[in-house]
């Protein structure tokens, strides 16, 4: 039986879009609020608009959900709203009949709103709301930078919140070493920290200033800002608390003027760490062996408890406690980067980057200005990071190197030699580190370099004579072989290289063959009937099966766009194949000609 | 009988008869019967009047008990039935309240932990959770929040990746430039011709009207002498006729059957290619839905679904160009313009429609942007798409495309290749060729090049080259070989100016022009062997035409 048809007036009640999607005008005459207060409860309350299959009212709307619509209508924060639009018609009334007195005393009482139960109720847990940190963080970063503006409603109290925020949430990164990517780029510097388990991605600006272009809605933007100060106010709350600090941070007065909030706010952090979190961190090593017994316990229980043929819920226990020791030893790893270096920043190095940078892999920082933890006429500093083209007066016992350098080691996560980036040179490419090579496929040469410093830092074996492995090898070794014998040993590598390629091209065809053979098999019963085809892939893959198609679809677009990466790498590999012929053809003739 | 003599109503008497004396009546009335009956209530105390009667009577009490006992039958219908559940009248209603009301207590649970002095509140409370039910909010977009810039846009990238994002950024721009230049006209705002007055409009209306009634008139009057022409008499048919006729239809159906036939058997035989056709059919069908479903994807990671009046348009990618590239972090030229880039990240992600503002710019923007972004060793490149677009030389393309930006890019160029050549070709004339010449005026010299090489390509035959040097292409080709300051600039004016000085009338005006000159004053380069041909070519023209060349 079908749905039973009711009698519905002309124009009222509609099924399919027409019912389930409005417009935006229709929306706002439901809710009964102006567009302005419109559009920042659709920003508080994550509702956006969408786009129906069918746009019943045209091409030209801007279509909202009607549950979206019902979700806002039964929020409080609207009847709120409402008030304070009476309440401003109030002020704007008293302004209007010159009672000034009237006026000051209705703003003194302005009502407002907050927002800490929308948050609760959009991110019910806190990983949700790690989980959508990433917008909130670059937003915040952002408007740090900005200028205020009275024009565009800028407030200068709203950007100091803003510097605030983002300086207790790098310090607590920082002091975590919760930091795990850094890439530079033309557009800002691009950072990755993992907390809890979630990737969280911002890009801070360039200590530049920032031009406001009048093709942005600051009106938005503003709002949007409202909702994630507050997001990352009660965020930052929550991590302080976890790690026992106590939460609007306390500074020191005296470092705040000069600008060195980060440092600060670390001096807070010591302070604090050193008063509360001495006992817990006593308790930590014989908590964690409570743990381990616990664990073992509960393993021994659940063995008891689990059927014979389900040994897979014990594996995924087991490897969730692996997964946790293996967080630790990656923030482990962070920690001990820079450990026993002491850093000093010149003068023209981007300063704030660099202070959340390098204490974030355990590094001791000082820069030039009052109020440093240290002055630059430290014996005991190791390196110093300059920008500059020569460096005057030199300590002998430092290193002078480029800020990339600090980058640069910090994506490989070991120390790089600082030859390439001393003062003067022109420094190795900054890689991103966002791009996973292996998948890409394309590897570039620096990252290949970095690569077999890792390895070699990892089994502290000497590194292999490769490609760009010479400069990076000690003065001494390279006097001692010589121009000659350097060369000699870069063309064997090369020749290393090329066996090792060809033979992994002989393996690939080899593969290629077989599955050349395998798929040669599927055609040819493909060919016998229009359904065999259907079924040889199925059988290849059962879980295609039972997919939708739809779904069906979407795997296969996957796979076509993997083919694609590959033919792509491919193709870069042959270039690079020949261009290294070319070199070589060139180099010979040359010796040719030489001799 | 006789009247009873007035008597003065002032007096005593009269006075006593009208004063009551109900009330003291009334009191020693009381007072007697209070006295006969045993003195007056009101002064007796309240213990001696009542008293509380102790003495049980258990007949009565059995009757009032039993009597209470007793059920009536309408509120026996009305009490509850255990074993029958209630139906009620709302359960949403009800379920409703009783969650506001848990809401609520749970809304003073979070009120009753300790403030801070900010007087902030852990919301998520201990553990990092709440154990309110969440909303389920679809995911709006698969489009990260913060999009991390390809490689090359490193402050200090490799040159091959800083390659791939250049020719990426310069192909997005020329595709803008091309879509302007060879896109159709607009409709003009206003159409050549005069005004018409509102009285003639009148009269035209009248006109017209007089005109159509004339036509139907006249139609009417011709149509009537053929019907009366037409024989009113209708023919008899005769037997003969008749079995005629019946032969014949007879004949008729038979073939058709026969056909019929001959159809199914040879449907029947061509069963398999039947089968075929509809296997391919489905194949193709199938094969229509997934390229959809990969398209749909494949936008979908690129740009939002259309959520307004106004279509999004991506920001530029920010590369640097390969002179501001310095390695060195306290030189770099930083983007400027972040919080643009954020707010066309919330545009991107569907959060907010696209506005018709943000939209704007890149349109006027454009050809700045082009300048802007347009490094020098990319400009061959460029050409050499430029050229693509205009000959439409798939092969060519193709592997040009494949060799410098890859396979994407290729795809991009070659659709938009033959978009452009097959809407555009039969338009491609004096507009392009005016375009070319304006190209000229461009103050960067890519653009010149551009042109120079798009009036080469042109000057085909003798009537295009007179046309490009009336509009005063050769003049603007001399110009810009006189102010061009590399060799590449220079070869391409060349190479134009050789290709005009095919036809003799060009030749004459270019030396009306002071060619002769100007070709003379350009250096020879070692480098560039083509210069010195194309010079020497033209020089030639101009001593076969028997110019005077030695100045």
């Amino acid at each position: 039986m079908g749905k039973p048809k009711h009698y519905r007036p002309p124009g009222k009640k509609k099924e399919g879009n027409a019912a389930r999607y409005v417009t935006r005008s229709q929306a706002i005459k439901i809710l009964q609020v102006s567009l302005s207060d419109f559009r920042k409860l659709c920003i508080h309350k994550g509702v956006f608009p969408r786009e129906p299959k069918k746009k019943v009212k045209g091409n030209h709307h801007t279509y909202y959900h009607l549950k979206d619509v019902m979700y806002i209508l039964h929020d409080p924060l609207l009847e709120k709203f409402r008030e304070i639009r009476a309440y401003q018609k109030k002020i704007k009334k008293a302004k209007a009949k010159k009672n000034d007195e009237l006026a000051r005393l209705l703003l003194s009482r302005a009502p407002s709103y907050k927002l800490d139960m929308v948050i609760r109720d959009r991110y019910p847990t806190f990983v949700d709301a790690l989980r959508d940190l990433d917008d909130p963080i670059t937003m915040v970063h952002l408007f740090a930078m900005l200028p205020a503006i009275d024009r565009l409603k800028i407030e200068a109290k709203r950007i100091h919140n803003c510097r605030r925020l983002c300086h207790e949430w790098q310090a607590y990164i920082s002091r975590t070493h919760k930091l795990r990517k850094v890439f530079v780029a033309v557009k800002g510097i691009y950072y990755q920290a993992e907390v809890d388990g979630q990737k969280i991605t911002w890009l801070a600006p360039h200590a530049r200033q920032q031009v406001l272009t009048d093709d942005v809605d600051f009106n938005v933007m503003l709002t949007f800002l409202e909702f994630y100060e507050a997001l990352l106010g009660f965020v930052n709350f929550q991590l302080y608390h976890s790690i026992n600090v106590k939460y609007p941070p306390i500074l020191d007065p005296r470092l705040e003027a000069l600008a060195a909030d980060l440092y600060a706010l670390s001096r807070y952090f010591d302070a604090n760490y050193r008063a509360s979190v001495q006992e817990p961190q006593v308790t930590g090593s014989s908590r964690s062996e409570q743990e381990q017994e616990e664990c073992d316990l509960r393993l021994a229980q659940l063995q008891h408890q689990l059927p014979a043929n389900e040994p897979g819920a014990l594996m995924h226990l087991v490897q969730n406690a692996a997964s946790e020791i293996e967080e630790d030893e990656a923030t482990k790893d962070c920690k001990k980067l820079f450990q026993n270096k002491k850093i000093f920043l010149s003068r023209e190095v981007p300063r704030e980057s660099l202070l959340f940078v390098i204490p974030a892999f355990g590094g001791i920082v000082s820069w030039e200005g009052d109020g440093a933890p240290f002055t630059g006429a430290d014996d005991s500093i190791t390196h110093q990071i300059v920008d500059r083209p020569t460096q005057g007066h030199v300590y002998l016992s430092r290193e002078y190197v480029q800020p990339q350098w600090v980058y640069d080691s910090v994506n490989a996560r070991i120390i790089l030699p600082t030859e390439p980036y001393m003062v003067g040179r022109d420094p190795p490419p900054h890689l991103s580190p966002f791009i996973d090579d292996e998948a890409e496929g394309y590897v570039p040469d620096y990252a290949k370099t970095i690569k077999q410093l890792q390895a070699a830092a990892k089994t502290d074996v000497q590194p292999l004579p490769g490609m760009g492995n010479d400069d990076l090898d000690n003065s001494q070794n390279m006097l001692a072989e010589g121009y000659i014998s350097r060369t000699e040993a870069m063309e064997a590598a090369e020749k290393k290289q090329q066996m090792m390629l060809l033979e992994k091209q002989y393996h690939d065809d080899l593969k290629m063959e077989l599955q050349g053979v395998s798929t040669i098999n599927k055609q040819s019963s493909a060919e016998s009937l229009p359904d065999a085809q259907q079924i040889a892939i199925d059988i290849e893959d059962p879980s295609r099966l039972m997919m939708s198609r739809k779904k069906r679809g979407l795997a296969i677009a996957i796979e076509m766009g993997k083919q694609r990466k590959k033919d792509q790498v491919e193709k870069l590999k042959e270039r690079k194949r020949n261009i290294e012929a070319a070199r070589k053809s060139e180099k010979k003739h040359k010796k040719a000609q030489l001799s | 009988m006789g009247k009873k003599a007035k008597t003065s109503r002032k007096g005593k008497k009269a006075w006593r008869a009208n004063v009551s004396t109900e009330d003291i009546h009334d009191y020693f009335e009381k007072s007697t019967k209070d006295a006969f009956s045993g003195g007056s209530l009101t002064s007796v105390p309240t213990e001696s009047l009542f008293f509380i009667d102790k003495s049980k009577d258990l007949s009565v009490k059995r009757k009032i008990e039993k009597k209470r006992e007793k059920v009536i039958r309408v509120d026996s219908v009305l009490t509850k039935n255990p074993f029958v559940e209630a139906v009620p009248s709302s359960k949403q209603k009800n379920s409703n309240k009783k969650k506001k009301a848990a809401l609520e207590a749970k809304d003073l649970v979070v009120q009753d932990v300790p403030k801070d002095d900010s007087g902030m509140v852990p919301i998520w409370g201990n553990e990092g959770q709440h154990s309110g039910k969440a909303r389920q909010v679809s995911k709006q977009s698969i489009i990260p929040a913060v999009e991390v810039e390809s490689p090359g846009c490193s402050y200090n990238p490799s040159f091959e990746s800083h390659q791939d994002s250049l020719a990426q950024a310069v192909s997005e721009e020329m595709q803008k430039v091309y879509k302007n230049e060879l896109g159709p006209q607009p409709v003009p705002l206003t159409v050549m011709g005069e005004v018409i007055d509102e009285g003639d409009k009148y009269f035209m209306e009248a006109d017209d009207g007089s005109d159509d009634e004339m036509n139907e008139e006249n139609l009417s009057e011709g149509e009537d002498p053929a019907t009366e022409k037409r024989p009113s008499k209708t023919r008899r048919v005769t037997r003969v006729e008749l079995n005629k006729r019946a032969r014949r239809k007879e004949l008729q159906r038979k073939e058709a059957e026969a056909k019929k036939a001959k159809e199914l058997s040879e449907d029947i035989d061509s069963l398999p290619n039947i089968l075929q056709e509809i296997a391919k059919e489905d194949e193709e069908k199938q094969k229509k839905h997934l390229r959809r479903v990969i398209s749909k994807q494949e936008r979908l990671k690129a740009c939002p679904p259309r959520l307004g009046k106004y279509k999004f348009q991506p920001a530029p990618p920010q590369v640097l160009l390969s002179e501001e590239l310095t390695g060195s972090l306290r030189k770099l030229k930083g983007c400027a313009t972040l919080a643009r880039d954020r707010f066309k990240s919330l545009e991107k992600r569907g959060l907010i429609p696209p506005s018709a503002k943000s939209g704007s710019y890149c349109s006027k923007e454009s050809l700045g942007m082009c300048s802007l972004e347009i490094s020098h060793h990319l400009m061959e490149k460029v050409q050499i798409k430029c050229f693509i677009l205009l000959v439409a030389d798939e092969a060519y393309l193709e592997q040009e495309a494949e060799r410098k930006i890859g396979w994407l890019l290729k795809l991009i160029f070659a659709g938009t290749a033959t978009f452009v050549a097959y809407q555009f070709f039969p338009y491609m004339g004096d507009n392009l060729m005016h375009q070319s010449v304006s190209l000229l005026y461009v103050r960067d010299p890519l653009f010149k090049r551009m042109g120079a090489s798009r009036l080469a390509r042109f000057a085909i035959d003798d009537q295009r080259r007179m046309k490009i040097v009336e509009i005063g292409g050769g003049q603007e080709l001399l110009n810009m070989l006189g102010s061009a300051k590399d060799e590449r600039t220079q070869k391409e004016a060349l190479k134009a100016l050789s290709a005009l000085s095919k036809s003799d009338e060009a030749v004459k005006a270019l030396h009306s022009a002071g060619a002769i000159l100007v070709i003379k004053s350009t250096p020879d380069t070692f480098e560039d062997a083509e210069i010195g041909t194309y010079k020497s070519n033209l020089l030639k023209r101009f001593h076969d035409l028997r110019y005077d060349i030695s100045f």
